[in-house]
Parts: structure tokens; C-alpha cells; sequence
């Protein structure tokens, strides 16, 4: 249970420097807690109030107090021990809320204070950064992370200035971890993770084609986007090729290459009638013959696409099905 | 905590060891807490990876995220097989409000990273660039686990390019300042290792020059 202890105006309940376990609760009277700047070495005091708790950080993190706390009025307080305070928060969770915004402020401020002491020319730029990640894991052979951080570059930066040294990095670390090539993981072993699928050329990764495709794709590249969706339907089989179409259907589309992209898109249909893109690349199909003024066609395929569509893409199929007349 | 993560176990994610859970500066809004395995703090320091920690289960990380729009400071990757749970900025006043113990969790996390960054920010304050470098170590010192109370001499692994970088200083003053202290026979600079003769007597001097003006 918290222990209520009544001080006298001017008592010290803390010094700066004190370690202690207590947090405390001002029940009644009034406090200062006095500090020295960390900057500017001026006395920075607070003053807390009635129901106000004072001393939680230094006792939560067990270190010195950073301040000291002196009585202005005659004052009752709460003195809880880390684990009585923990047990009251816990169910109170208003209080912690309140408490993670202080902190937050705090470490948000010590954050800004740092950054505008440290030289600027520390600050690097997120595309360089990123690469510059890639590159040292690649060189200290941590291939999986080197990959893994190179195609995270690709997504972020597909038009980036490291984008061939990336590319290079991505696919000579999966070489190296399809051959078994590999410093390790961080827990210092030589080996892969799991086993790399096989299917497809060594070195001509279409997921990697496919997420280069995607980030071109989204900054509204289709010229370039397209080539890439090619080179992984080139490849055949594989198991984002299904994406790859429909990727190649969009570019199409939005390039008005609409008859290509129904031939395109027809041709993945009898090839692969089960598959799961097959809403997707209805739906292109659609809205090419909508485009090439062929309502009735394009109802048909809407409709189609409709019944294979899952809850994201029904409802943007239905709208079309709408200005069709349908 | 194990009914914490039962709750929030659509919020689960696993990550095969040594997969990047995220990158330094990727941006980022999520933040996480580990169920099972271990996390690996890793920061890039002229081309070179230095180990900042090794996270276990139930501690948290990424909560910068959270607090604002800044690049990752840090690469955390899969040390072993881990699972954890993935939280955003849009979900966390819910799920702080329902789980006190996680809330709490992350009181605990922020104060531990206020103390670390005031720290930092001290070294940064000391004006005179010989004192600088001597509270770098005063700093390591502090958190150094396991010291041996019982001498005043300690040894840091840590390179000059770390030195700059807490120092925030460039690597050629840290060299030179270092030199001064071997000339004055307070420190030893070995290929893998640097030692303080005397930390008390190190302390003493940096406290010494700490002015209070900036």
C-alpha cells in the first residue's frame, strides 16, 4: 500500500542525485521540482499540482533523480514503491496514457535538441542511406539481408540513382544464396534460411522484376513498368506470373494499347483458366472494350469478372458494370 | 503477457531469422513488440555494421516510429525465428487503452530511451573537444554491464568512427584528442580495443570542463 507522509514547507523529499525506487502522488499541497538545463545550465523548476505524480521516470528506469523536490506548502504525499505504482497504473490506464504523452514530448524535444547539435553533413539521404545498407550487408556476405534490403530500395526508389548497383547487388546475393554462398544470419552461421525455389534462371529473379514493375507501375512509368511485367511472363511458369499479365493488361490499358491488351490478356485466359488473377484480368478486358465502344462486350466480362471478384476489387467492378448500363 | 499476445494475435507477424524486419531509412510507422525469438539492432557506421543490441521477448522497438516522421534509425533484423506483434500509429490509443501491461511496457521503453538520449546530449554540450571525447567514455562506462568495481581501469571495444559519431565530432579531431590523451598517459589505443587508465580520474576532468554556458 502507498504511504501517506506529510512534509513541511521547505522539506526536501529529494535531492538531484538521489537513487530511489519511490513514485510519488502530491495528495495535497504544493511542490517544486528544481533541475538544471542540460544546455544552457539555468534552473528549469515545475511546479506540480494536487493528484499530479512526480519522480516516475527516475524510479521506472532506476536511475538517479534528475531533479530535486522541495515542498512550497505543507504537503501530503503518496510515496509508492515502482511496484505498487505499476499495480495502480495498471488500472488506471488514463494515467499511463497521459504519462506516454509527456514522455513522447520529452523524447521528441531531446531528439530535435541533438539533431540540431550534431554536423549536418551527418544527415544522409534516405536513397543513399538505403544503398548504402544494401551495399555493406552485401559486402560483409549477408546475403539474405543484402537482398532483402535491396528490394525494399527497388519498391521505395524504383527510379533511384543506385538503381543498376542495387539491381546488381539483389540478384548476386540471391546467386549467393541459392548456391549455399552465405556469411551467415546474424546468429554467425554459414547457411540459408530455407531452401531457394529453383524454378526460373538463376539470376533472373521475377519477383525482383515484379517488384521493380510494380514500383514503376505506381508512379505511373506503364512504358517502363510493361517491359518489366514482360520479362517475368518471359520467364513461364512461376508463381507471380499471374500478376505479371495482369500488371501487363494495366500498363496497356493506360498506354490506350487496348487491343494489344485483349490479345495479351485472352492468351492468359486459355493458358491459365484456373487462375486466381483471373477478376483482375477480366475486368482489363472490360474496360478495353468499353474503351474500343463495344458496351455489350464489356458487360459481359464485368459480369464475369464479377462472380470470381473478392470483396476489394467487387465493389470498383460494379461501378463499371454501372456505367455500362449494366 | 502471454494473454497480451492470445488477444492481439492478428496482429502477429513472424519473421525467419535473419530476415530485415525494417530497414535504417526505411520510413515507418510501426512499431513492435517481441513474442518469441530475438531482434537485432544494427546501425551502419562508415560502411560498417555495428551491433547496437540484441532485443529479447516482450520488449518493444520501432517506437520512434510512432512519435514521428523520421527515417528508421537503425536495421532490425531476425536473430532467430521471431514472432511479434505489428502495431501503427491508428492502433495504438486503442491498444495502449486496452492493455495497461503493454502501455506500461512502453512507459518503460520511452524512459529508458529519454535517459539514453540526455546522455548522448550532455556529451554533446561539453565545449572543450579533449572532454567531449573523455565523456564518450564516462558514457560507455555507465553502460557497460558486469564492470569490475574494483579497479578504475577499463577497456572499450569501440572504434574512432563510433567516438566521432557519439561525439559528434569528425574522425580526425576524435584522433587527434585521443593522441592527447595517450601522450598524457590516460588512455591506450590498441587494434581492437581502447583502455582508460584511471576512469575516476577521467571523470574528474570532464566534470572539470563541463561548462554550463553552450
Amino acid at each position: 500500500m502507498p504511504k501517506a507522509v506529510q512534509y513541511k514547507t521547505n522539506s526536501i523529499v529529494y535531492f538531484a542525485g538521489d537513487v530511489d525506487d519511490k513514485v510519488f502522488l502530491l495528495q495535497k499541497g504544493r511542490m517544486a521540482l528544481t533541475s538544471t538545463d542540460i544546455e544552457t545550465g539555468k534552473q528549469i523548476t515545475e511546479y506540480i499540482r494536487e493528484g499530479e505524480f512526480f519522480g516516475v521516470k527516475s524510479a521506472l528506469g532506476h536511475f538517479p533523480r534528475e531533479e530535486s523536490a522541495m515542498v512550497i506548502a505543507d504537503s501530503i504525499v503518496l510515496a509508492f514503491s515502482t511496484a505498487e505504482f505499476e499495480a495502480f497504473a495498471q488500472t488506471n490506464t488514463r494515467i499511463i496514457m497521459k504519462m506516454l504523452k509527456v514522455f513522447s514530448n520529452q523524447l521528441r524535444h531531446i531528439h530535435r535538441q541533438i539533431e540540431s547539435r550534431l554536423d549536418s553533413k551527418e544527415e544522409t539521404n534516405p536513397d543513399d542511406g538505403l544503398f548504402s545498407v544494401a551495399k555493406c550487408f552485401y559486402n560483409s556476405q549477408q546475403y539474405r539481408a543484402a537482398g532483402e534490403v535491396a528490394v525494399r530500395y527497388l519498391q521505395l526508389y524504383p527510379s533511384g540513382k543506385h538503381v543498376q548497383e542495387v539491381k546488381d547487388i539483389a540478384k548476386s546475393a540471391q546467386t549467393a544464396q541459392a548456391s549455399g554462398r552465405s556469411f551467415g544470419d546474424y546468429s554467425g552461421g554459414g547457411q540459408t534460411n530455407e531452401p531457394r525455389r529453383t524454378d526460373g534462371p538463376v539470376g533472373n529473379d521475377p519477383n525482383l522484376a515484379l517488384t521493380l514493375a510494380e514500383g514503376l507501375a505506381g508512379q505511373g512509368k506503364w512504358e517502363e513498368a510493361y517491359k518489366q511485367y514482360h520479362s517475368v511472363i518471359e520467364l513461364g511458369e512461376t508463381p507471380v506470373v499471374g500478376k505479371a499479365y495482369v500488371g501487363a493488361g494495366q500498363c496497356l490499358y493506360e498506354q490506350e494499347e487496348h487491343v494489344r491488351c485483349v490479345q495479351l490478356l485472352s492468351g492468359y485466359i486459355s493458358q491459365y483458366p484456373k487462375s486466381g488473377q483471373m477478376a483482375d484480368v477480366l475486368m482489363y478486358m472490360g474496360l478495353c472494350y468499353q474503351k474500343m465502344d463495344q458496351p455489350d462486350k464489356a458487360k459481359a466480362f464485368f459480369n464475369k469478372a464479377l462472380t470470381m471478384a473478392g470483396p476489394l476489387l467487387a465493389p470498383k467492378v460494379r461501378e463499371l458494370l454501372e456505367s455500362c448500363g449494366g | 503477457m502471454s494473454d497480451v499476445f492470445a488477444a492481439f494475435s492478428r496482429f502477429a507477424k513472424t519473421f525467419p531469422k535473419g530476415s530485415v524486419i525494417f530497414s535504417e531509412f526505411e520510413s515507418g510507422d510501426c512499431f513492435y513488440l517481441i513474442q518469441s525469438g530475438r531482434v537485432q539492432l544494427i546501425k551502419i557506421v562508415n560502411g560498417f555494421e555495428k551491433n547496437l543490441d540484441i532485443l529479447q521477448p516482450s520488449e518493444i522497438f520501432g517506437e520512434m516510429a510512432i512519435l514521428e516522421n523520421s527515417p528508421r534509425s537503425a536495421t532490425a533484423i531476425a536473430y532467430d525465428d521471431v514472432k511479434a506483434l505489428e502495431f501503427n500509429k491508428a492502433n495504438f490509443e486503442v491498444l495502449m487503452m486496452g492493455n495497461p501491461a503493454i502501455a506500461m511496457k512502453l512507459l518503460k521503453t520511452f524512459v529508458k530511451r529519454i535517459y539514453a538520449q540526455k546522455r548522448r546530449f550532455m556529451i554533446l554540450t561539453v565545449p572543450d573537444k579533449m572532454a567531449r571525447v573523455g565523456d564518450v567514455f564516462l558514457m560507455l562506462d555507465e553502460t557497460q554491464p558486469n564492470i569490475d568495481k574494483t579497479t578504475d581501469m577499463r577497456t572499450f571495444s569501440i572504434s574512432m568512427e563510433e567516438i566521432a559519431r557519439w561525439a559528434g565530432l569528425p574522425v580526425e579531431t576524435v584522433e587527434d584528442e585521443m593522441h592527447r590523451f595517450i601522450d598524457q598517459g590516460k588512455m591506450e589505443v590498441y587494434d581492437d580495443r581502447i583502455v582508460v587508465k584511471n576512469i575516476t580520474e577521467l571523470s574528474r576532468y570532464v566534470g572539470a570542463r563541463r561548462s554550463k554556458e553552450a
